[in-house]
């Protein structure tokens, strides 16, 4: 629970596409004017998750609640909203001062100057049209329109693709400075957990359209151990711990515990011989969504497992 | 702002593919019809014989010039514009309605230009050669009302069924378009087969009112397919 209220509740959502699962129960809820980050592996369902939650596609099951209304067809809600897609298309005959000409119609917050501002900052060029712009080049034309948008509920979608790190920093702190004069709520998706994670306030990661962390920044610590040294030790201590995901790499092995170890079970280990480390939210990441390992013998796979 | 005005001006932006070119289009139908008069001309026909007058009244030009532009017009405003606009913040109820308004906005924008020619027409006795191009039996019959009200029509409609294929091909993919032009067709010759016989007998009384108000209910059920095609269209 989070003293803020709710800038985004996202209950039950399932969504499937023929056959395919996209989102499966997925629940979370967004406080007012955090920074939160929506991560996962590719397919894990963040895109979906995020078109249904700006209103650009319907949910299957469940519902999004943004101010007290379902976001599809809703007038108020598309007021305040803004999502760019990382792969966004655009009029074909587009230029830079179109896009800036046009999207202030569609958000009353909009500020021109600081438009103006973030495109010479990210070195947008004014005569090439927007469909010939490079991966980069889009990438911050989203987050110009997104940041500029002044929108309450700002979504991005992978902003950083094509991004070098010199722009991946500009965009950050612009972010961080535009939020603390303005404060708004943010939903990032993002793969460079590690870079990105300082700047959230919460982060909601998924796999194969599921839930599986919910927590604010501050709760993130804890969340998980890893334990390591060697194989047959390491296997006994862990016989009935959830284990996350195994690696054996020759005699020797680690395996993520997911909740983390508590102070006895830290003890144990120690006197076993094995050493204990919190996990990083990226490694954690990576244990949900992918348990292969080339170094890892089918044995150890089959012992990895998703909550 | 109101989003519906919104979609409305964000299809207005590209200014010389909304403006410029339909003027184009019929300023290049009196440079064709004026070198037509002089042609014809050349035979030593006089531009005052009523024959060559009533020929030259039955110039279509047009009529055929403006649909294939505009319908393209229509497909390209909504398949490339529909996804920014939502991007951007808006419903697809807002989007159709704005879009229609903008459909609305651009015929009566081609039909005021259309009479505005059409009075030029007038005033310079048929662009000084004999050339008629909006006074025609087709276009005008010497009224500016008929001129925009026909111009009007043929705009509105040919922008409407584009912007119907183009949400039909954002939902449906390249196969969807193909499918339901070729679903239209056999729908219209059903339909013709099933009222030829009244309209046999009724073909002298049908008016030009009564083609112009068949066009705008066709707009009105295009218009209403982009829509129902929209509604359900997944934003990439």
């Amino acid at each position: 629970m989070t003293a803020q209220p709710a800038a985004i509740e996202v209950k039950n959502l399932g969504r499937s596409f023929g056959t395919t699962r996209a989102l499966h129960d997925v629940s979370f809820t967004v406080p007012q004017g955090a920074i939160c980050g929506l991560l996962g592996s590719n397919g894990a369902g963040k895109t979906t998750a995020m078109a249904i939650i700006t209103g650009q596609d319907r949910p299957g099951s469940g519902e999004v609640v943004i101010e007290g209304k379902t976001p599809f067809e809703s007038d108020a809600v598309s007021e305040i909203i803004s999502f760019v897609r990382d792969n966004q298309r655009y009029p074909d005959d587009f230029r830079l001062h179109h896009i800036l000409r046009v999207a202030p119609l569609f958000h009353r917050d909009w500020d021109s100057q600081f438009a103006e501002r973030l495109a010479a900052l990210f070195g947008l060029p004014k005569r090439t049209l927007v469909k010939k712009y490079s991966r980069g080049q889009l990438s911050a034309l989203a987050i110009v329109i997104g940041l500029a948008s002044r929108a309450p509920i700002t979504v991005f979608d992978e902003p950083y693709l094509g991004l070098d790190i010199v722009a991946r920093e500009r965009f950050y702190e612009e972010l961080l400075a535009d939020q603390a004069a303005h404060p708004r709520t943010f939903l990032i998706s993002t793969h460079l957990v590690e870079e990105m994670e300082q700047i959230f306030d919460r982060v909601v990661v998924l796999n194969d359209g599921k839930v599986v962390l919910d927590a604010s920044a501050e709760d993130l610590h804890g969340q998980a151990t890893e334990v390591t040294g060697k194989y047959a030790e390491l296997t006994e201590f862990t016989a009935q711990l959830p284990v996350l995901r195994l690696r054996k790499v020759g005699s020797l092995a680690s395996a993520i515990i997911r909740p983390g170890l508590t102070s006895a079970q830290m003890e144990e280990a120690q006197q076993r011989g094995l050493s204990t480390a919190p996990v990083a939210l990226h490694d954690l990441i990576a244990a949900f969504g992918n348990t292969y390992s080339p170094d890892a013998d089918s044995e150890a796979n089959s012992r990895g497992s998703q909550e | 702002m109101n989003h519906k005005i919104a979609v409305t001006r964000l299809h207005f932006s590209k200014r010389a593919i909304t403006f410029l070119t339909p003027a184009a289009i019929l300023l290049t139908v009196v440079l064709v019809s004026v070198i037509v008069a002089l042609a014809i001309q050349r035979f030593d026909i006089s531009v005052s014989d009523p024959e060559y007058i009533e020929g030259f009244k039955q110039n279509t030009g047009v009529l055929y010039s403006l649909p294939g532009f505009l319908g393209y017009l229509g497909v390209q405003a909504v398949s490339t514009t529909f996804p920014f606009a939502m991007a951007l913040g808006t419903t697809r109820r807002s989007y159709a309605l704005g879009t229609a308004l903008y459909y609305g906005l651009q015929s009566a924008y081609v039909a005021a230009v259309a009479v505005v020619l059409y009075w030029i027409e007038k005033l310079t006795g048929h662009w000084g050669v004999g050339a008629y191009v909006f006074d025609t039996n087709g276009v005008g019959s010497g009224n500016e009302l008929q001129v925009f009200a026909t111009v009007f029509a043929i705009a509105f409609i040919a922008l409407c069924v584009g912007g119907a294929f183009g949400a039909v091909f954002l939902r449906f993919g390249p196969k969807g378009p193909i499918i339901v032009a070729i679903g239209l067709v056999i729908l219209f010759a059903l339909l013709l087969l099933a009222t030829l016989p009244w309209l046999s007998h009724n073909f002298t009384s049908i008016t030009r009112w009564d083609y112009l108000a068949v066009a705008l209910g066709l707009a009105v059920v295009a218009m209403l397919g982009l829509y129902g095609a929209l509604r359900r269209t997944m934003v990439r």
